[in-house]
């Protein structure tokens, strides 16, 4: 199995890394570029915590090959806040309390961020379709929706 | 859960991944979305010395409009078909069923064929190595058992994929191409009914593009999908109905089709005969949806009771029959 190098787009960073195809994004991230915002839960895909952002749209990084992802733009839940200052999902989440345990928080800040940039206004019908890959085992469902919807009007 | 190890080919032309594929044969495999592949992997169901990657290659993810109607690249997403006007305008239901696989980040990933050729699905299958290894290895995994039918002489896996009754039930084609050939079958011979080899594909073909027939006058269609949770579960059971009507109202075009409660797709074919020429009353709905109950045969093994299955079959081919229907 050969290694190689590749160049990862990460936060508006360029990241070069030697890896092996076998090598999934999540692994990268979390592991040689130690961006541990990224949650690895059930590494098939059905949790949805291991969540980014690729060319803006939301993927399961457990499922996406690093030697894949070149020339992509990749966001994690460590380059939202710009300038000190967080996003405002990520502050709608706070105010609203749609924090519980947090093990599922990088995932849905980041899934309610792409749908917020698709849908401005979202009614709680789509924001609850667009979460729902992403699990809570806090089931805290009720008060994400809340600051998502929050999060909405206040853009 | 760490995959095992592969050689990554990134082909940049249809030709140079086909060569590739015949040079490999059953050494390598094709990965699109990955979304199904990756897991397979990550669970040593398939240990492929290459993956033959897709995304590089172009010209597979389109949809263009011609006049015998919608041609879909095999490498579109799923969240494409969900967001393209050419489908919302001429064929709602793909957009429609697309939007209830998985959920919508899966959908940002799984392509149409990746979809269609779903591997079939078992509780005994679709699992960790460590988990399998407690019991023996059944058809699906080079044994010779069944660990669901009792007595079962033959791997009772179950297809489950959502596309494919949808694109049963609209009549459409698939194109596969292999080095040197190409041919173009109805989406229906694309599954062998065998569950330890669902694909009628050799391991040096792909499916390049699907082809949806142009909708006839007055065509309704609506895709009727039974599970758990609203989003993420494969269908438990699953029913397409695309219904068309003349001025007359009476209906001209009938296909009903079902997924998960078979080791294929199938079209229930006793519903075309009923329907066609017919006035769709509530009498002959309820003839149709026992033919489809007829037609179904659902095993335990995908997470709900069998009997229970079979029995939504006849209640979602009503639901998806009188909302095809529409309103008189």
């Amino acid at each position: 199995m050969e290694r190689r190098l590749i160049r990862l787009r990460v936060n508006g960073e360029e990241h070069d890394v030697v890896v092996s195809p076998n090598e999934t994004l999540v692994e990268v991230l979390r592991e040689r570029l130690e961006l541990t915002g990224t949650k690895m839960g059930c590494g098939e895909g059905a949790c949805g915590t291991c969540t980014v952002l690729l060319d803006g749209k939301p993927v399961r990084s457990c499922l996406t090959l690093a030697v894949e992802v070149q020339g992509k733009v990749i966001v994690t839940i460590e380059g939202l806040a710009e300038g000190g200052e967080l996003h405002p999902v990520q502050k709608a989440f706070i105010e609203h309390g749609a924090i519980q345990c947090g093990f599922c928080s990088p995932a849905m800040i980041l899934t309610s961020k792409a749908l917020l940039e698709e849908n401005p206004h979202p009614t709680e019908e789509e924001v609850r379709s667009a979460i729902s890959g992403q699990v809570c085992r806090c089931t805290g469902y009720a008060k994400i929706v809340e600051a998502i919807l929050a999060a909405a009007d206040s853009g | 859960m760490q995959l095992p190890s592969f050689e990554h080919l990134e082909p940049r032309s249809l030709d140079e991944a086909l060569e590739l594929l015949a040079e490999h044969g059953t050494q390598a495999k094709v990965i699109a979305g990955g979304t199904e592949l990756l897991v397979s992997m990550k669970q040593r169901l398939l240990s492929p010395a290459y993956l033959v990657n897709l995304k590089a290659v172009p010209d597979l993810d389109f949809i263009t409009e011609d006049a015998g109607g919608l041609r879909i690249g095999s490498l579109t997403r799923l969240s494409a078909l969900v967001r393209s006007t050419a489908v919302k305008e001429l064929c709602p239901v793909l957009g429609q069923t697309a939007s209830m696989v998985a959920a919508p980040p899966l959908q940002e990933m799984g392509t149409l064929s990746g979809n269609l050729c779903l591997n079939t699905r078992c509780f005994y299958y679709n699992q960790s190595s460590f988990w399998r290894q407690v019991r023996g290895s059944c058809y699906k995994t080079g044994g010779g058992l069944c660990h669901v039918v009792k007595g079962g002489n033959r791997c009772f896996s179950t297809y489950q994929g959502d596309m494919a009754p949808t694109l049963m039930a609209l009549g459409a084609t698939v194109k596969v191409v292999r080095k040197g050939s190409e041919r173009e079958i109805p989406v229906t011979e694309l599954y062998t009914g065998k569950g330890k080899r669902p694909l009628a594909l050799e391991p040096d073909e792909i499916v390049t593009e699907v082809r949806v027939p142009a909708p006839v006058a007055g065509a309704g269609a609506d895709y009727q999908k039974l599970r758990y949770r609203g989003a993420m579960d494969f269908p438990l059971a699953g029913v397409t109905a695309v219904l068309a009507r003349n001025g007359s109202g009476l209906c001209t075009r009938a296909g009903v089709a079902l997924t998960a409660v078979g080791t294929a797709p199938l079209v229930v074919e006793e519903a075309t005969s009923l329907l066609e020429g017919q006035q769709v009353t509530d009498d002959l709905v309820a003839q149709v949806a026992e033919a489809a109950y007829e037609a179904a045969r659902p095993v335990n093994n995908v997470g709900s009771d069998a009997a229970y299955r079979r029995k939504m079959v006849r209640v979602l081919t009503r639901r998806s029959i009188v909302n095809a229907w529409g309103e008189e």
